[in-house]
């Protein structure tokens, strides 16, 4: 039962996910910078991996075990996809093939492997870090907000980890409410940019 | 052109030598601009007696929101425009 609100956590993060990839969409079709494309499509593949593990998690029975799995399974890949697309934007850097090429072979070398959350954890940090410089600059309250979200998201992913090896559905839980939170802000920065 | 626009908005209505000061821009890159804006109806051109203001159409209105919607965005990000 627990996973299926679990599930519901997931889904409306995704959903939150795909709301802000569509407001950088319109941000990008309007001046044409691509740092606004790479945030679109960074938001819509956490979207729509976060929306499909909801998903699987809402309808989870020992029937739609293998979907579970396969959506688990996509969710950790888009995840670290969009992650390593965030990076990239934050290094104003052009997305180049080249660029993706490595992070899908970085993917098939860690996606079995439970590290998945550190490696979210590396690029998040840098993530974090960049809006951080940024915050120290301007102190703008939209920025702060950007800012604990992102910070939230990392916590969610160190609370993951602790969950692997401490065998308590608290951490688990307390993983998906701390990325709930991180999405509810960045909704909250949306209401308040109109 | 952003900036043409925030000129000619933050004082209802403006005078090319305004504009020319308001957004920091040359001669030549401000008449290219105005006839660039005039063209995609985002200002009017208003003849007066000795003088030309020009004016922010609803169009150009809305361009400017929906700009301080993007820079504020970015802002969050900390992407700079």
């Amino acid at each position: 039962m627990v996973y299926r609100y679990l599930g519901l956590a997931d889904l409306t993060s995704g959903i939150i996910a795909l709301v802000v990839s569509f407001f950088a969409y319109k941000c990008y079709t309007t001046i044409n910078d691509r740092r606004f494309l790479l945030l679109e499509l960074s938001f819509l593949v956490m979207g729509l991996g976060m929306g499909m593990r909801g998903f699987s998690l809402i309808i989870a029975s020992k029937r739609t075990l293998h979907i579970l799995m396969t959506c688990i399974l996509i969710e950790a890949i888009a995840r670290i996809v969009s992650y390593i697309i965030l990076a990239v934007a934050y290094t104003m850097q052009l997305m180049s093939s080249r660029t993706m090429l490595i992070g899908i072979y970085l993917l098939r070398i860690f996606i079995l492997d439970p590290i998945v959350d550190t490696i979210a954890i590396f690029l998040l940090s840098y993530v974090v870090f960049n809006i951080g410089m940024t915050l120290f600059k301007g102190r703008s309250k939209l920025t702060l907000i950007v800012f604990i979200a992102f910070f939230l998201l990392t916590l969610s992913h160190m609370f993951s980890i602790i969950g692997h090896y401490i065998p308590s559905l608290f951490y688990v839980t307390l993983s998906y409410l701390t990325q709930l939170s991180s999405f509810i802000l960045l909704l909250i920065m949306l209401l308040r940019v109109g | 052109m952003v900036d043409i626009l925030r000129v000619i908005h933050e004082r209802g209505k403006a005078r090319p030598t305004h504009i020319l000061y308001g957004a920091n821009l040359s001669h030549d890159r401000l008449k290219k601009y105005l006839k660039e804006l005039e063209t995609n109806g985002l200002i009017v051109k208003e003849n007066m007696r000795n003088y030309v203001v020009y004016r922010l159409t609803s169009k150009g209105y809305k361009l400017l929101k929906e700009y301080d919607k993007i820079r504020k965005f970015a802002e969050a990000f900390g992407i700079e425009l």
